[in-house]
C-alpha cells in the first residue's frame, strides 16, 4: 500500500514517515478566492496536513447527480492542497455531523423507512441534534448500502487520480464517530429487519427486546452483537471504499469522546484494517476523562490518535474556551496521543473559533499551536515512549451486563456518564450488582495507580498482545463475570511469570453468564484486591507501589497529590519530554523530583526551570497541563 | 419558525459564553444533588444519590409520588432535587416522543411535540415539580404568535452590555423572513461598522448606531434590546417591577418597540406602580375590602387575556406568569 498507519504517524511508500499533525479545513464553507491563503496560514504554523469531510449532502443535488463546482470542487480544493506543500485527509462519511442539517445524510435517504434504524418497539431512532432532529439510517439496511456505494463511487471518481504518490492525498477516515448514534441503551437499536438478519447470524435466538435477569446470557450475546454491528458496519464501509478503486490509502476511524469501556476500538481497527482513534472534546475540568481515553488509545492502538482536538466548538454546547482547549490538548498528549488532527484550523459557519480565519488571519490559538507544534517536531516526540510497568485491563464483560441491566433501560451512557450519578458512572444504574461494583472497583483502581504515581497501561481487553515488553503486572478488577478469551489470557501471562491481580472476587460466569466451571481456577500465583481496600484507597496505592517494584524517584511529585506527571523517553532512555498536570480545581505549586543538572524548558512560552536541591517548582493553574523539554538530565 | 438550514456566523466565544452563565439559574452550574428513585408498579426498586451512586432502597422510607410525600423524602435525602420514575416511563417516553417527531418539521415544532409528550408523560414525578411548569404549547399558535409579534422581515437584536468594562458581556442578532429565523449572528457581524467600544462608550446614545447598522446589513430591526449587565441581574431577582424601575433609568432600553410590547412594558409599568400603591393603601383597608380589591384586580387581569387585545392571547398561556415562576430559580440560588 502506498501510505499506512504505522506507530508513529502515516507511512509513505518512499519510506518517508509522517507524523500527523493536522488541522480540519471545510472547503465547501469558504469562498474558493481564500483556499490558499487560509492554507498558507496553517502551514505557516507548522502543520503538515489538512483533514477534509466531503458531505454527500452538500455535493448531491438529487438522486444519482453531484455538484463538484465552485465551492464544491474538491479537485481544485485537492489542487490547492498540494499546492500549499501539504498533505491531505479526507472524510467522505457518509456520516459526517460537522453541524451540517442531517449531518450530512441527503434528506431523502432520511425520508425512506427502508433504510431507517429501528429500535425495539419497532419506530425510527431519533437523534435530537441541532439544527432538526433527525431520524439515524440502519448501517445493515441493504437499500442504505446501495446508496453509500453510489456515494463513494462519485466520491472516488473525484479523488482516485490524486492518492498519493499521484497526489497529496494519503489517508481516508471511514464513517464518523460510529457509535449507534450515541444511542447506547440496550434496546435502542438497531432491530431493523436486514439489522436482525445479521443478528439471526450471530445468534440464532430471537432477538430481546426487555431485560430479564433469567435471560442473562441472550441479553449480553445482544450486546456483544451491538459491538459486532459496528465492526460489521465499519467492514462493508471499508470494503466499498476499496471497490472504488480507493483501497491503497491509509485508513482510519474516529470514535466519538467516550469512556473507554463503551468502544471495542481494537475489532473496529480490524474491521477497516486501519487504525482507530477518539475525538477529544472537553472542558479543562474534564482533565480525568481527556486523560483516560488518551491512555486508552496509547496502551490499545498502534498508533494513538485523536483524529478532532477541539478549537473552538459548536454553539449548541457548553463553551470551551481556548485554555480549556489548549489543557485538553496537552492532557491528550501527556497520556500518549502521537497523531492529532485540530478541529477546525479554519474557522467557519456553525463554529465559534479555529486556527484562522478564511481570510489566514490567526486567532489567539495560533499563538501556543505553533510553539507546541515546533516542541513535538524538536523532540521527535511519535518516536518517544513512555515506560508503565503496571496495567490496567479495559474490560467489557460487565459493562455489558450494565446496559442489559439499567433499572431506566432506556438511559443511554452516553448521558448519564455525564451527570455525576457516582463512582461507577452508568453502572450505577444496573439492576445487576455486579457490575455496578466492578465499575467502582475499575475507578478504584485507578485512583489508588495516581496516588502511588505509578505509570500505568489502560489497555483494551482485545489488545493484550500490546502489553508493553517491561510490564510487571496486569490488574483486572474481577466479581462475578469475565471475559472467556481474556481469563486464558490472563492464566498465559501467569504462567509465563507476570503478576495477575484480579479481585475482589474470582469469577465464576463468562461473558455470557455461563459458568466457568472448570475453567474458573485461579492463574497461578494470582493475587486478589483485598475487599477492605474499597474504604483505604492509601493502602490499595501501597500495594501496588509494592507490585511496580524498583521504580525510579525521578520526574514524581510526591508532594503534590494532585499533580501527575509523565516522562517520555527516547530509544537510549534519555528523558526527553516531561508533562505536568494538575487535576484539582485549584492553582498548585508542584514540587517535581529532577536532578540538579536539570534544565526545563516550556515547550510553549519557553520559561526555563533549573533543578535546585533536586527539586523543580512548576506552578499551574486550575486544570492545567504544561510539556517541557529536558536537558542537561541523564537518567 | 426556525429555518431547516439557518445561517449561523460570525459567533463570539466570549459572547457565547457569556450567554450560557446567563441562561443558566446560579448554582445549577455547580451542580445541585439530585436523588433519583426508580419504582416498579409504584414500588421502589432502586435509588441513587448523586455523587454516591446506587444506596440501599430498604432504608429509604418512600411513601408516595404525592407532592408533600416527595418533598419530605427529598429533604430525608438531603438533596435538592428528586426525581421518581417508573421503570418502564422513560422507554414509553421516548416512544411517544420518537412516533411523534417528523422530519419536515422545523426544530421548534419537533421540541413543542416532545414537550407536549412530556407534559402527557406518565410515572415521572419530580420534587421541584418541574414538569408542571410546561405549558400547553401548541405549535400551530406559536408559529402565529411569532408572526404576529415579530414582523417579517426584520431582525431582533439582543445586547446586553458590561458598562464598567465598557464592552458588550454578549449579543445576538436574528434576522426573521417568511415566517422564520433564517440567520443569527453576533455583534461580530457589525463590528466593521461600529465597534464594541464605541456603543459601549454611551450605550444609551450610541444603541442607534448598531439599529443603523443592522438595518443596513441584516434588516431593519423590529425590536431592540440593549440592557445593561446589572440590570440583568437585579431584574431576575428583584422586585416584580424592578423592569419598570429599569425602564425608567434607561439602563433597559427596547427601541425599536413594536406596539404589542410598548403596551405590556407600559402596562408593567402601571401594574407595579399600582401594586406598590396598592400595598399602602391596602394597609389602612379593613380585610374584606383588601379581598375584594383583589379579586377586581385579577378578575380584570384576567379579562385581558381572554380578549383579542392580549399579544399572548393565542397561546393558550401567559408566558410572562410563566417568567416570574421561572425568575424564582434565579432568585434561590443567591
Amino acid at each position: 500500500m502506498p501510505t499506512r498507519f504505522s506507530a508513529q504517524g502515516i507511512l509513505l511508500e518512499d519510506g518517508k514517515e509522517l507524523a500527523v499533525h493536522s488541522a480540519e479545513f471545510h472547503y465547501w464553507r469558504s469562498d474558493r478566492k481564500t483556499w490558499r491563503a487560509a492554507l498558507t496560514a496553517l502551514k505557516n504554523i507548522g502543520l503538515t496536513m489538512i483533514s477534509s469531510y466531503v458531505p454527500w449532502s452538500v455535493h448531491e443535488t438529487g438522486a444519482g447527480n453531484y455538484d463538484f463546482k465552485g465551492p464544491r470542487d474538491l479537485k481544485a480544493f485537492i489542487d490547492e492542497v498540494e499546492g500549499a506543500g501539504l498533505y491531505l485527509l479526507l472524510r467522505p462519511g457518509p456520516h459526517i455531523n460537522a453541524e451540517l442539517t442531517h449531518f450530512g445524510f441527503p434528506e431523502r435517504i432520511l425520508s425512506d423507512s427502508a433504510m431507517l434504524a429501528r429500535n425495539a418497539r419497532g419506530t425510527p431512532v431519533w437523534l435530537p441534534a441541532p439544527p432538526k432532529f433527525f431520524p439515524v439510517p440502519s448501517y445493515a439496511s441493504g437499500a442504505f448500502q446501495a446508496q453509500v456505494h453510489d456515494w463513494f463511487a462519485a466520491f472516488a471518481n473525484q479523488v482516485q487520480s490524486r492518492m498519493y504518490p499521484d497526489g497529496p492525498l494519503i489517508a481516508l477516515q471511514v464513517d464518523n464517530e460510529m457509535q449507534m448514534f450515541w444511542r447506547l441503551a440496550a434496546f435502542d437499536g438497531d432491530y431493523h429487519p436486514d439489522a436482525l438478519k445479521w443478528w439471526r447470524e450471530f445468534d440464532d435466538r430471537p432477538a430481546p427486546t426487555e431485560y430479564r435477569s433469567d435471560d442473562m446470557d441472550r441479553l449480553l450475546s445482544w450486546l456483544r452483537f451491538k459491538e459486532h454491528y459496528v465492526a460489521r458496519s465499519l467492514g462493508w464501509l471499508k470494503d466499498a471504499l476499496v471497490d472504488t478503486g480507493l483501497g491503497d490509502l491509509a485508513r482510519y476511524h474516529n470514535l466519538p469522546p467516550s469512556r473507554p469501556g463503551l468502544c471495542n476500538a481494537p475489532d473496529s481497527a480490524l474491521a477497516i484494517d486501519g487504525t482507530v482513534g477518539m475525538d477529544m472534546y472537553d472542558l479543562a475540568s474534564g482533565y480525568r476523562r481527556v486523560r483516560e481515553r488518551a491512555l486508552y488509545l496509547s496502551s490499545s492502538m498502534e498508533l494513538p490518535f485523536a483524529p478532532e482536538v477541539g478549537i473552538g466548538g459548536p454553539p449548541w454546547f457548553p463553551v470551551m474556551r481556548e485554555g480549556d482547549q489548549r489543557n485538553v490538548l496537552l492532557g491528550a498528549l501527556a497520556g500518549g496521543v502521537r497523531a492529532f488532527n485540530l478541529y477546525m484550523g479554519v474557522g467557519r459557519e456553525r463554529w465559534y473559533g479555529g486556527l484562522v480565519d478564511e481570510a489566514g488571519e490567526t486567532s489567539p490559538s495560533a499563538e501556543w499551536i505553533a510553539p507546541l507544534l515546533a516542541t513535538l517536531r524538536r523532540c521527535k516526540f511519535a518516536t518517544l515512549r513512555r515506560s508503565a510497568p503496571i496495567a490496567l485491563v479495559v474490560s467489557r464483560a460487565e459493562e455489558r451486563a450494565a446496559l442489559a441491566s439499567c433499572a431506566l433501560p432506556a438511559a443511554t451512557p452516553c448521558i448519564t456518564d455525564l451527570i455525576n450519578l457516582g463512582p461507577g458512572g452508568h453502572a450505577e444504574l444496573a439492576l445487576d450488582k455486579s457490575c455496578r461494583e466492578h465499575a467502582r472497583w475499575t475507578k478504584l483502581v485507578q485512583q489508588a495507580l495516581d496516588l502511588a504515581e505509578l505509570p500505568y497501561q489502560l489497555i483494551d481487553e482485545n489488545s493484550l498482545h500490546m502489553l508493553q515488553p517491561d510490564t510487571r503486572a496486569i490488574l483486572l478488577p474481577t466479581l462475578r463475570r469475565v471475559d472467556g478469551a481474556v481469563w486464558a489470557a490472563l492464566h498465559a501471562l501467569a504462567a509465563s511469570g507476570m503478576q495477575v491481580i484480579i479481585g475482589p472476587d474470582l469469577p465464576t460466569h463468562d461473558e455470557l453468564d455461563r459458568p466457568l466451571g472448570s475453567d474458573s481456577e485461579r492463574p497461578r500465583g494470582a493475587g486478589l484486591l483485598a475487599r477492605e481496600s474499597m474504604a483505604d484507597v492509601h493502602a490499595l496505592a501501597a500495594d501496588l507501589l509494592d507490585l511496580a517494584g524498583e521504580l525510579s524517584d525521578l520526574w514524581i511529585s510526591p508532594e503534590s497529590p494532585d499533580a501527575h506527571c509523565t516522562v517520555y523517553v527516547d530509544g537510549d532512555d534519555t528523558p526527553r519530554l516531561l508533562f505536568v498536570g494538575n487535576q484539582s480545581p485549584s492553582p498548585q505549586l508542584v514540587l517535581v523530583n529532577v536532578l540538579d543538572t536539570c534544565l526545563l524548558e516550556d515547550g510553549i512560552t519557553g520559561e526555563k526551570i533549573r533543578g535546585e536541591g533536586g527539586l523543580a517548582y512548576v506552578t499551574l493553574a486550575r486544570h492545567q497541563v504544561r510539556v517541557f523539554l529536558i536537558s542537561g538530565e541523564r537518567h | 419558525m426556525l429555518n431547516h438550514d439557518p445561517d449561523i456566523r460570525f459567533l463570539d466565544t466570549r459572547h457565547l459564553h457569556n450567554w450560557w452563565s446567563l441562561a443558566l439559574p446560579p448554582g445549577l452550574a455547580e451542580g445541585r444533588r439530585y436523588a433519583i428513585l426508580i419504582l416498579e408498579k409504584g414500588k421502589l426498586v432502586h435509588a441513587i444519590r448523586s455523587g454516591e451512586g446506587a444506596i440501599d432502597v430498604s432504608g429509604i422510607g418512600f411513601a408516595g409520588t404525592g407532592r408533600s410525600k416527595l418533598l419530605a423524602l427529598r429533604n430525608e435525602l438531603g438533596v435538592e432535587g428528586l426525581l421518581a420514575i417508573e421503570r418502564d416511563a422513560l422507554a414509553t417516553l421516548l416512544e411517544s416522543m420518537e412516533a411523534g417527531l417528523r422530519l419536515h418539521e422545523d426544530l421548534p415544532r419537533q421540541g413543542i411535540g416532545l414537550w407536549q409528550a412530556l407534559r402527557k408523560s406518565e410515572g415521572i414525578y419530580s420534587q421541584p415539580a418541574l414538569l408542571d411548569l410546561i405549558p400547553p404549547l401548541r405549535a400551530d399558535a406559536l408559529q402565529k404568535t411569532f408572526n404576529l409579534l415579530v414582523p417579517d422581515p426584520s431582525c431582533v437584536l439582543v445586547y446586553v452590555v458590561d458598562e464598567p468594562n465598557a464592552r458588550v458581556h454578549c449579543s445576538v442578532l436574528a434576522v426573521k423572513r417568511k415566517g422564520s429565523i433564517e440567520a443569527a449572528y453576533m455583534h461580530p457581524v457589525l463590528a466593521d461598522q461600529v465597534s464594541e467600544r464605541e456603543l459601549c462608550r454611551d450605550f444609551r446614545q450610541n444603541y442607534d448606531r448598531i439599529n443603523r447598522a443592522a438595518e443596513s446589513r441584516l434588516a431593519r430591526p423590529s425590536i431592540s434590546v440593549f440592557i445593561e449587565l446589572g440590570a440583568v441581574e437585579r431584574i431576575l431577582t428583584g422586585p416584580a417591577d424592578q423592569l419598570a424601575t429599569e425602564i425608567k433609568a434607561r439602563n433597559l432600553i427596547i427601541d425599536p418597540a413594536p406596539a404589542w410590547l410598548q403596551g405590556l412594558l407600559g402596562g408593567a409599568a402601571v401594574a407595579a406602580i399600582a401594586q406598590r400603591n396598592a400595598r399602602r393603601v391596602a394597609r389602612f383597608l379593613p380585610e374584606g375590602a383588601r379581598k375584594m380589591a383583589g379579586e377586581l384586580a385579577g378578575a380584570a387581569q384576567d379579562r385581558l387575556k381572554d380578549s383579542a387585545a392580549h399579544p399572548f392571547a393565542l397561546l393558550g398561556f401567559d408566558p410572562i406568569e410563566l417568567l416570574h415562576t421561572l425568575r424564582g430559580f434565579y432568585s434561590a440560588g443567591r
